[in-house]
C-alpha cells in the first residue's frame, strides 16, 4: 500500500509533537484536518456476516484499515492511525469476562463479579479475548509498518473495568457500603494495566516509534489515553479517594500522558486533573448532545492556564474561532472536512491568521 | 412518637435502618400509610432528586437513598394495599432498541418509585412492541424512553408510532444524554426529561 507516513512528513510531524508536549507553539498552532481523499474509492472487501466477525475478523479489519487509510487525507498534524479494538470492556474481559458484540457499534462485558470482597482480579494472558487483540494487533502491525501508525488499544482501566465486572449501579453502592474493598482492588487493577499496556507497546514498537492510540496525538514514548467514564456519575470528592490515585500512578509511568474527560458530569473532576503533577493533559470531549466545542472555551482556558496540553475536536467552521480566543501552547485542535480543497484552505487560513516565529 | 421529617431527613442521608425503623415505629403508632409515603419517604426522595438536580448528590448518594425507600416499601405495601391507597401512575421505563445503557433509566426508576409510581422495568434493548404490549398489560398511563447513544436514540420515534398504531391512551415521555426538547418535539413525544429529578415532574405533570 501507499505509505501514508510518507504522505505527510512523519519528521516534521513528530517534531511538532515534540513542540506539543513541551507547551511550546511551533510556528503555528497544531492543528489535525483530516477529509476523504479526492480520489477515495468505495469500499471494495468482503464484509462477515456476523457482527462478532466484524469486530474481531483478522482480514476483515486489516481491509478496513487499508481501505481507511488510503482514501483519506491529512493535513497539519493529523495522523493516519488505525486502532485495533474490541470495544471499550476488553480490558474487563481480560480479566474473566466474556465480551458481547451487539453490533457494529456496541460491545461490552456481562457483569460477573457478585462478590466484591472475594474478587482477585487477575489477568490471564492465554484468555481467548487477549489472544484475539493479539492476533489483530500482531495483523496490523504488519501491514502498518512504514505505511501509518498503530493505535494503542483501547484501555479502559480501574474504575470503569470495576463498574464494568461489578455494574456500574453495584460499584456505585459499594463506594459507600465497601470502600475498602474498592481500594483494595484499585492498585492492583492498576498493576494488570500496566501489563497490558506494555504488552500492547512492545508489540506495536516492533513496527513503529512511539506510541499514538485513539486520540491521534503522537509520543516518541509510551503514551496512552487514561480514561474513567464511571467518574462522571459520582462526587468530585469520590473520584479524588478512590480513582485519582490511578491517574496520578499511571501519568507518572507513562512518557506522555492525555485524560480523557468526557461530558459535563465529568467537569467537576477536572481541579483534581489538573494537579496532578505528572500528567500532560486533558481530551475534553462535551459528550453526545452538548452545546459545540466553540462554547467551551472557558474550559479549555482552564486547561490551558493550568500548563496542560489539551486536545480538543470540533467543527472546521469553528476552528479560527476557538484559535482567537485561546492561548496555542500545548493546544492541538483536530477537526474534519468535506473536501482536500477545504482541508487545504482552512490550513493556510490557520498559518496565515495564527503562524507566530518560533522563539529563538 | 412517630417523627415523619426525621423520616425524610434520614432517607435523604441515606440511612437504611433508620428510615426502616421510623417507618415501622410510624406504623406501630397507627399513623396512616398514606401520610407515612407523603410526608416521610416521597418528601425525602423529593430532595434527592433536587440535590441530584443540583449537583450535590451524584449517582451513590441517590441509590442509596432509593434503597433505603425500597427497604422501607416492604413494610408499608400491606399497609397502602389494604387502605386502598393507589399509586401516582404507572410507568412503562426502558431503554430503547439497540442501546444497552441502563444507568440513567434506572435512575429514573428509582426517582419515580420515590415519587408514588409503579414502575414496570421494561429493561435494556427494547424492541417498540414490547413497551406497548407491557403499557397494556399494566394498564399504564405513562412509558418511559431513555437512551445513551445518537446512534440508538432514532428509535424513540418508532414507539412513539407504535403506542399511536396501538391506539393507547399512554403519554411517552423521553430522556439522555443526546435528548433534548427540540427532538421530543420532532418526534411527537409528550415530554423530555433533562434528568431523574426533572422526570418525576415530569410525570407528575403528564398523568395528572
Amino acid at each position: 500500500m501507499e505509505s501514508a507516513l510518507e504522505r505527510i512528513d512523519f519528521d516534521a510531524v513528530k517534531q511538532r509533537f515534540d513542540a506539543y508536549w513541551r507547551r511550546e507553539v511551533p510556528g503555528r498552532p497544531l492543528i489535525g484536518i483530516t477529509c476523504p481523499r479526492d480520489d477515495a474509492k468505495p469500499t471494495d472487501y468482503p464484509v462477515p456476516d456476523t457482527v462478532e466477525a466484524r469486530w474481531t475478523d483478522v482480514g476483515y479489519q486489516c481491509d478496513r484499515a487499508r481501505h481507511q487509510i488510503e482514501n483519506t487525507a491529512y493535513f497539519g498534524e493529523a495522523l493516519p492511525v488505525f486502532m485495533p479494538d474490541i470495544g471499550p470492556d476488553s480490558f474487563s474481559a481480560f480479566l474473566g469476562g466474556e465480551l458481547v458484540f451487539l453490533d457494529d457499534q456496541t460491545s461490552w462485558v456481562r457483569p460477573f463479579v457478585d462478590d466484591l470482597g472475594g474478587y482477585v482480579p487477575a489477568f490471564d494472558p492465554g484468555g481467548k479475548w487477549w489472544r484475539r487483540i493479539c492476533d489483530l494487533l500482531d495483523a496490523v502491525c504488519e501491514i502498518a509498518k512504514g505505511n501509518f501508525l498503530v493505535g494503542i488499544p483501547d484501555l479502559h482501566g480501574g474504575g470503569d473495568a470495576l463498574a464494568a465486572v461489578r455494574h456500574p449501579d453495584k460499584l456505585a453502592l459499594d463506594l459507600y457500603d465497601e470502600p475498602a474493598e474498592v481500594k483494595r482492588l484499585m492498585p492492583a487493577l492498576t498493576r494488570i494495566y500496566r501489563e497490558v499496556f506494555e504488552e500492547y507497546h512492545r508489540r506495536a514498537s516492533r513496527v513503529q516509534d512511539g506510541s499514538t492510540t485513539w486520540i491521534h496525538v503522537y509520543s516518541r514514548g509510551s503514551f496512552t489515553a487514561l480514561q474513567n467514564d464511571f467518574s462522571g456519575l459520582i462526587s468530585p470528592a469520590m473520584f479524588a479517594e478512590f480513582f485519582l490515585p490511578e491517574v496520578e500512578d499511571l501519568a507518572g509511568w507513562l512518557d506522555n500522558s492525555l485524560y480523557h474527560l468526557d461530558g459535563p458530569t465529568a467537569l467537576g473532576n477536572l481541579p483534581w486533573l489538573l494537579d496532578v503533577k505528572e500528567l500532560d493533559g486533558i481530551q475534553w470531549v462535551p459528550g453526545a448532545g452538548a452545546k459545540p466545542m466553540s462554547e467551551w472555551t472557558d474550559v479549555c482556558a482552564q486547561v490551558l492556564e493550568a500548563g496542560k496540553c489539551l486536545h480538543i475536536s470540533c467543527g472546521a467552521h469553528e476552528v479560527e474561532c476557538i484559535l482567537s480566543v485561546l492561548p496555542h501552547e500545548g493546544l492541538f485542535i483536530r477537526t474534519h472536512c468535506s473536501t482536500e480543497a477545504e482541508a487545504r484552505r482552512l490550513l493556510r487560513s490557520v498559518e496565515g491568521r495564527f503562524a507566530r516565529p518560533p522563539r529563538p | 412518637m412517630a417523627d415523619l421529617a426525621a423520616t425524610a431527613e434520614a432517607l435523604i442521608r441515606g440511612d437504611r435502618d433508620t428510615v426502616v425503623n421510623l417507618v415501622k415505629q410510624a406504623l406501630d403508632e397507627g399513623v396512616d400509610a398514606e401520610k407515612i409515603l407523603d410526608e416521610g419517604l416521597v418528601a425525602g426522595m423529593d430532595v434527592v432528586g433536587q440535590k441530584f438536580k443540583n449537583n450535590e448528590f451524584y449517582v451513590p448518594e441517590v441509590l442509596i437513598a432509593a434503597r433505603a425507600m425500597n427497604a422501607s416499601m416492604e413494610l408499608l405495601e400491606p399497609a397502602l394495599a389494604k387502605s386502598g391507597v393507589k399509586p401516582a401512575g404507572v410507568v412503562v421505563l426502558g431503554t430503547v432498541k439497540g442501546d444497552l445503557h441502563d444507568i440513567g433509566k434506572n435512575l429514573v426508576g428509582m426517582m419515580l418509585k420515590g415519587g408514588g409510581f409503579r414502575v414496570v422495568d421494561a429493561g435494556i434493548d427494547v424492541p417498540p412492541e414490547r413497551f406497548v404490549q407491557l403499557a397494556q398489560d399494566n394498564g399504564a398511563q405513562l412509558i418511559g424512553l431513555s437512551a445513551l447513544l445518537t446512534t440508538t436514540m432514532t428509535q424513540m420515534p418508532n414507539v412513539v408510532e407504535a403506542v399511536k398504531e396501538a391506539g393507547l391512551d399512554v403519554k411517552v415521555m423521553i430522556g439522555g444524554a443526546p435528548i433534548t426538547q427540540e427532538y421530543a418535539d420532532e418526534i411527537g413525544a409528550d415530554g423530555y426529561a433533562p434528568d431523574a429529578a426533572s422526570a418525576v415532574e415530569m410525570a407528575r405533570g403528564l398523568i395528572g
